[in-house]
């Protein structure tokens, strides 16, 4: 696959391996994102400070980090980078604080088809 | 021992005052029916008999006495017993033994008068008897006992005076003693009756007692199992709500893998085949149902918490049906509004708000497939009843004399059986399963009413009709409100 410099690159982390890999597949199918992903918040700040990405799609909740963790370490490392929360519920007001909520991009619910998805990511990615 | 109220009587008349003496009477009827029955046929008995021994010491006057005896006064006595069947009786009771009793007495009075004088004694101890069984033996009330007495004493001076047989001394002496009996009959008389009286007053306060004792023994388990029912409810609701969220979680996550799987599929390997296309998109369609279930579940197990603002629930409610206009329209059903207008406003959550509404509105339209017609009304009231959840104890959740906004949803729908009203707002009921029903909509609304301080009550008969009330509190201005979250 290497780096090709005209797609945009995406870091997607969530400890469900098997969806990970789905995201990845469905999402380079369209031919414009390079897809890395993690199975773990720790993997994720690491892989975030290797390599340079246009988005981070992070699980909320996850056995260790979580995503509000994943989001405090990427915005001290990188603050203009956008970040997105994959989360269980289908509408966050009631879960996820609203300090949290004003500092990410997006929140998309489970299970999000590929269309959504891809409508979510275009509307931050352009 | 608890102080007896005291009893309050009419000392001449020995009346009760009000509807006691209605019930009394009723009682003393019945209770000595059959000694008054018993004691006409004494009387019958005996008068007839005397006829015989009359006839033997006097038998020139013997038609004149015998039409007295046996044309008048016994077919008199029988004609009562007879009559004594008829429940009319009851009320002529006072006046026919009294008419018997003076018949009886007037008619010896006659007998004496056209009697030579050696007869006298004869006739004067039968009138002693006559009086004896007027003041006792036939319960007749004091006040007509006495009357009868009095009047026919005062009947034989007349008599005796006019048809001047009596030899002054004779009629001095048997004077005398009419007027002792008289007083000993009315004072007999006097303390039976103020006895019977007295009787039926302490039963009847008892009686009393116990009715009042036992409905303050019912309206307390009532409250008790009202409070234990809030509480199993209570415990229900958390652990569904704990389960739930458990649940969700879990399932969550292999639904986003079948959804992407899907269209991974979709995309890679499938699209030219139309029937295995069909069969993916019929598990797409599994998945957002299932998803439905599961969001429903987490909106119970996790409630949002309550964005609270002074508003009006009569806006809420319009907003409501206006959201479900069309369906409404669609499913032929009419819609009628009362509200009352200027209502306070009181402190919600406009949208969780909504959510009750719309639930309920949805209910009742699936109740009505052929159409029908949903009476909506919101008014205020003050709470002056105690009933369910509203009472004077710190476990009510109103109290008596509170305000409240009452907002009435009556559908004339299919109705829910008596053994499944209890069960609708359980978790997971549902007879619309098939139809996609969760069972949850009512279990939400009850909590997000119950999360405002509300009560939401649901009546309903089978075949006729649903009406589901939701009574929120009005907090006046320095409540503390009593909302929970
Ligand atoms: N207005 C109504 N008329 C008749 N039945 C009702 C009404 N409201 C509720 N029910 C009964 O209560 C059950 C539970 O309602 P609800 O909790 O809203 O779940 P659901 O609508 O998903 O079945 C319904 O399945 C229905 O049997
Ligand atoms: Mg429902």
């Amino acid at each position: 696959m290497g780096s090709n410099n005209n797609k945009k690159k995406i870091l997607f982390i969530d400890d469900e391996v098997d969806l990970c890999k789905l995201v990845k597949v469905n999402l380079e199918s369209l031919g414009e994102y390079e897809v890395t992903t993690v199975s773990s918040g720790e993997e994720g700040i690491k892989k975030a400070k290797e390599l340079d990405f246009d988005l981070v799609i992070t699980d909320f909740k996850m056995p260790g980090m979580d995503g509000e963790a994943v989001l405090d370490a990427l915005k001290a490392m990188k603050p203009h980078l956008p970040v997105v929360f994959f989360s269980i519920y289908h509408d966050d007001i009631s879960t996820i604080d609203t300090s949290v909520r004003n500092r990410v991009n997006g929140i998309v619910s489970k299970p999000i088809d590929h269309k959504h998805l891809y409508e979510v990511i275009k509307d931050i990615l352009g | 021992m608890v102080k007896m109220e005291k009893i309050k009587l009419n000392p001449l008349t020995l009346s009760f005052a009000g509807d006691l003496e209605k019930t009394f009477s009723e009682n003393y009827f019945r209770r000595f029916l059959k000694q008054v029955r018993f004691a006409v046929l004494t009387g019958v008995f005996f008068y007839g008999i005397s006829g015989v021994f009359e006839a033997q010491i006097n038998p020139e006057t013997r038609g004149m006495l015998w039409f007295i005896r046996y044309a008048v006064v016994c077919p008199f006595g029988l004609g009562i017993l007879l009559f004594s069947v008829f429940r009319l009786f009851e009320g002529y009771k006072q006046v026919l033994l009294v008419g018997w009793a003076v018949a009886a007495g007037v008619g010896i009075i006659e007998m004496n008068a056209a009697a030579p004088p050696s007869m006298h004694f004869f006739y004067y101890t039968s009138l002693i008897l006559i009086l004896i069984i007027t003041y006792t033996f036939l319960r007749i009330r004091f006040i007509w006992a006495a009357s009868a007495g009095w009047f026919i004493l005062a009947v034989y001076e007349i008599v005796a005076v006019r048809f001047g047989n009596i030899p002054a001394a004779v009629l001095e002496n048997s004077t005398f003693f009419f007027i002792s009996a008289n007083v000993i009959g009315m004072a007999v008389c006097y303390s039976m009756e103020f006895y019977a009286r007295k009787d039926f007053f302490q039963v009847h306060l008892l009686k009393d007692r116990h009715e009042k004792a036992e409905q303050k023994l019912q309206t307390a388990y009532n409250e008790v199992r009202e409070t234990q029912k809030r509480l199993i409810q209570s415990a229900k609701m958390a652990a569904v709500g704990q389960f739930a969220s458990g649940v969700a979680h879990e399932v969550k996550n292999p639904l986003s893998i079948i959804v992407q799987g899907i269209d991974y599929l979709e995309r890679e390997s499938i699209p030219a085949n139309k029937d295995q296309a069909e069969v993916l998109k019929m598990i797409k369609e599994a998945v957002v149902r299932a998803d439905k279930i599961v969001r429903r579940l987490l909106d119970f197990s996790s409630p949002h918490p309550l964005r609270l603002v002074p508003y009006e629930v009569t806006e809420v409610m319009r907003a409501s049906f206006r959201m479900m206009k069309k369906q409404l329209a669609l499913m032929k059903i009419k819609v009628t509004e009362d509200f009352t207008a200027g209502l306070p406003l009181i402190m919600i959550d406009e949208e969780q708000m909504k959510q009750v509404f719309i639930n309920i509105i949805l209910n009742s339209l699936h109740a009505m497939p052929e159409g029908g017609e949903i009476t909506a009304r919101i008014y205020a009231k003050d709470l002056t009843e105690v009933g369910n959840g509203i009472g004077r104890r710190a476990s009510d959740l109103f109290k008596v004399g509170s305000s409240v906004l009452i907002c009435e949803i009556k559908d004339t729908g299919l109705g829910i059986p008596g053994d499944e009203l209890s069960k609708v707002s359980d978790p997971f009921f549902t007879t619309r399963f098939s139809q996609g029903g969760t069972g949850l909509g009512l279990t939400i609304t009850r909590s997000i009413v119950e999360r405002h301080g509300g009560i939401i009550n649901i009546e309903s008969k089978e075949g006729q009709g649903t009406g589901v009330t939701v009574i929120l509190p009005i907090f006046k201005e320095g409540d503390q409100g009593g909302q929970q979250q």
